[in-house]
Order: structure tokens, then sequence, then C-alpha cells
């Protein structure tokens, strides 16, 4: 498998990406936004159909249309703030009526590429980039790791405490329309979307910590995309929804753990009063 | 006795709705003061003054400047206790003005959060997680988090609601505790009359003013 070198570029790249999205995925998730990544994965879409009508690079296009709809939901979140749900709603339906009028003019084929992503077909240029989003990504989840968690607890106490909310929420925005965009053309937008929340599910599962479901989200993360990856190519499947199937399977596995600790736990509990 | 809190003929409205009006009173170093009111009175808006996240139409709040204070707020179950946090990593938020922004957690940090955690009597809970412990436990996470930059005002919004009474009083003894034994100050906003018996002063907020009422 990796005498090909799509095969090893679909590995680092998928790789990088199964860290980045996670940890993008973990502040959506505990600010209630978990369908965040599926309203900006549409109007990335939206974007991409752009950029093939324009004729400009749809990478391009899908950025600017994804940062864009990113500040949308924070600026529509601020007005509804006890129905944060409401802004991705309204946001989300934007993309799907965008994306899907102006997906009839662009070129059938390379939409598809966007739905479902190429991850065994990257540029060099795409490669690039992804190392650049990596690189900005892990060094801001290492340098904001106690302002984003004060403001996934309590966005109010943080403002109290002294956290500069307002900048370090405007920084997530920005890294998660980027994540989404550049991860759109890797993977698929419909697949960015799942792995933003699909492995921080299975990591609250198993975990007690912040600190802990962070590093098992990304740990998650990580082994549905290669496995994923390993699978899809050898029984001659599509990379991406392998890859969330897969992580769906460890999610289901880790509700089981959870229920079978519980047992065991109420078993010992019952043996003690015996006793 | 030094007055660590002044308020000074204070009034406050939402839009057309008088709230306060012409309230004065002052709160000593050391002092653990209680202050009562129906639901609506204006009791929260009044810690949202002291505290300076709202404005007083006029009038002063003259809060000595020496003094750092800790701030628990009413606990939303199923909100901030729902999040997956050790008691540890909830503690630490507390050191965040200290500490400040690009830097990191460090073992003095460490240390503030188990002598916190000693003086509430949660020594030992560190890594277990918020949300599995009782109501009055979760209660005393959040004085911890309050109390571990070492401020010498604390002031509490309704912190027994939602809690079963047998650890209501033993939230009681231990903010006592912490008043006589660490001489914090204690601002504390309640509906319950009957659970600030001991207190210092009470105060009832009732048609936009404020009196002085006796130890019940």
């Amino acid at each position: 498998m990796f005498n090909y070198e799509f095969m090893q570029v679909a590995f680092i790249v998928g790789i990088m990406l199964s860290v980045v999205i996670p940890l993008i995925g973990n502040t959506v998730v505990f600010k209630g936004l978990s369908m965040t990544g599926d309203a900006l994965s549409h109007t990335a879409l939206a974007g991409v159909a752009i950029g093939l009508i324009a004729g400009v690079n749809p990478l391009i296009t899908a950025i600017i249309a994804s940062v864009i709809s990113a500040f949308l939901i924070e600026i529509i979140r601020k007005k509804f703030y006890k129905y944060s749900e409401i802004a991705i709603a309204i946001v989300l339906s934007l993309g799907i009526g965008l994306a899907g009028v102006l997906s009839s003019f662009a070129p059938a084929a390379n939409f598809n590429s966007y739905l479902f992503g190429s991850i065994i077909a990257i540029s060099s240029l795409e490669v690039y980039i992804t190392i650049g989003l990596f690189a900005i990504v892990v060094l801001s989840s290492v340098l904001f790791y106690k302002e984003l968690m004060f403001i996934s607890y309590n966005e109010n106490n943080a403002r109290l405490a002294g956290v500069p909310v307002n900048f370090v929420n405007f920084i997530f925005t920005l890294l998660t329309a980027l994540t989404v965009a550049i991860a759109s053309r890797t993977i698929g937008a419909l697949i960015v979307s799942s792995l933003m929340v699909v492995p921080v599910a299975t990591a609250l599962q198993v975990s007690k910590s912040y600190k802990a479901t962070i590093i098992k989200s990304v740990m998650f993360s990580m082994l549905s995309v290669c496995l994923g990856l390993i699978v899809s190519f050898y029984q001659g499947l599509k990379p991406g929804g392998t890859i969330v199937l897969i992580s769906i399977v460890f999610l289901i596995l880790a509700m089981l753990f959870k229920l079978l600790i519980k047992q065991i736990e109420k078993h010992h509990k019952h043996e003690h009063v015996a006793i | 006795m030094d007055s660590i809190i002044k308020v000074e003929n204070i009034c406050f409205k939402y839009g057309n709705n008088l709230v306060l009006e012409q309230v004065s009173f002052d709160v000593g170093t050391g002092e653990f003061i209680g202050i009562v009111g129906k639901n609506g009175s204006g009791k929260s808006t009044l810690l949202k003054l002291i505290l300076g996240q709202l404005k007083p139409l006029c009038g002063d709040i003259i809060v000595n400047h020496n003094i750092k204070s800790g701030y628990v707020e009413q606990i939303t179950l199923n909100s901030d206790i729902s999040f997956p946090a050790t008691v540890y990593e909830i503690v630490m938020l507390g050191l965040y003005k200290e500490i400040g922004f690009f830097k990191f957690f460090n073992v003095k940090h460490a240390q503030k959060v188990h002598d916190a955690l000693k003086m509430v009597g949660l020594e030992g809970f560190e890594n277990k997680q918020v949300y599995f412990l009782s109501g009055g436990e979760q209660q005393r996470v959040m004085i911890a988090k309050a109390l571990v930059s070492n401020p010498e005002l604390l002031i509490l919004d309704e912190p027994t609601t939602g809690i079963d009474v047998g650890s209501g009083q033993e939230f009681m003894k231990l903010l006592h505790k912490l008043n006589k034994t660490y001489k914090k100050t204690i601002i504390m906003v309640t509906h319950n009359m009957e659970i600030l018996k001991d207190c210092d002063k009470i105060f009832e907020l009732n048609n936009q003013s404020i009196k002085e009422i006796k130890n019940v």
C-alpha cells in the first residue's frame, strides 16, 4: 500500500487533518454548536460552485464562503443567545440553498469531488496548505488552551475573569472556517462535519477530564482515518465514507465499554453490601 | 471597622423599570453580610453593580481597590456542570486573572488548587469529575474556584439553591469557617432568611429600597 505515492500523501494529509478537526470539534461541541461543521461545509460547497462557475480556484472561494458564514453564525448566535442552534440552522439553510442552485451550473465531476473529497488525489499545493493549517491549529490549541477551556465551560464566567472572549472567539471562528474549507477538498464536505463531532462524542464516553477528552478525541480520529484509509484501499471502498463509518464503530464500542464498566461497578457494590 | 465596600445612594433601572432607588449600606472588613429579598427585588442586580458588571444610574459604589474578590454564581445544573472537567480543572480556572493570557499553569498553581480544596473540605477530590459530585460538593467546588486566588472578599449569589437542606446547612458552616478562621469578608444574596441566622448583618431589599433588619 505504501509503495504508492498517493497513499503516502493520503496518510500524511489524513493524519494531520485527523488531529486538526477534533481539536476544533471539541470547542464546537462544548459550545453547543455541534452542527457548525455541517453548516460551514454546505456554504463551503456553495463557494466551490461559485469558484467552478467563475473559473477561480474553488479552494479559495470555498475558504471565503466558509469564513463569511462562520462569522455570520457568530453574529446571529449573539442575537439569539439562548437558542444558539438557530444560527446554525439559518446558515445551513443558506448553504444548502446556494449549493443546490449553483451546483447545476458547475461541472458535476469537480463538484462531487468536494462533496465526498478526494484524499487519494491531493495536489502538492493542497499538502502545503494542510501543513500550514495543521501548524496554526495545533499552535493555537496549545496557546489558547485555558482560554478555550474557560469559554467552553462558561462564556460569561470567562469574560468576568478577564478572558479576552471576543478575540479568542474571533480566532477560533476563523480557524473553524479554514479547517472546514480546506478539509472539504481532501476528505469531503460531508465527512468533515462528522469527524468534528463523532470522535469528540466517543472521547466523552471514556474521559473524566477536559484534557483527556481532547487527547482521546484526537486519538479516535487518527485511528478512524488510518483504519479507514487501509480498509478502503484493500476493499476498494470510498475513503471518506469508510472513515466516518469506522469512527461510528468506535463510538458504539465506547458506549458499550462504558455500559460494561457501569454494570461491573454495580455488581461490585451489590457484592460489598452482601458482605 | 474599615469599610471594604461603601454603597452610597445608588439607583438602577432596566428600561423604565426602576429596580433600586437610593440604596446605601456599608460592608466592613471581616463581616458576613446577608441580603434577602423576594424574586425580582433586585438582589442579583445589586451584586452585579458591586462587581462592576453594571453601572449605577446615580450614586457611587466605592470598593477598596487593594482587595481581591471571588464571585460564586448560582449553579445552573445541566449547563456548566455537565462540562467534562475534573475538580482540579475547574478550580484552576479561578487562577486565570493571576496567570494571564499566553501563559501556562505550573506546579505553584497546582499547590494553590490543593490548598483551596483543603479549605472547603474537598481534599483528594482533584481527579473526580465535577458532574458526578452531589449538589453540595459541586457548590464547594465553586467556592474553591473563587477562593483559589486568595481573595479577601467573597460574593455569593443564591449559593444554596438546588441543594438539599442538610447540604445547605453544611455549606453555611463552611462559609462561617471561612469568615471566622480565614478572615474572609462575605456578601451573600439569598431568598432564604433562615440560613442567614448567624450573619453579622442582614439587609432586606423591598420596593426598590434596602433596610437593615434584625437578626432572626
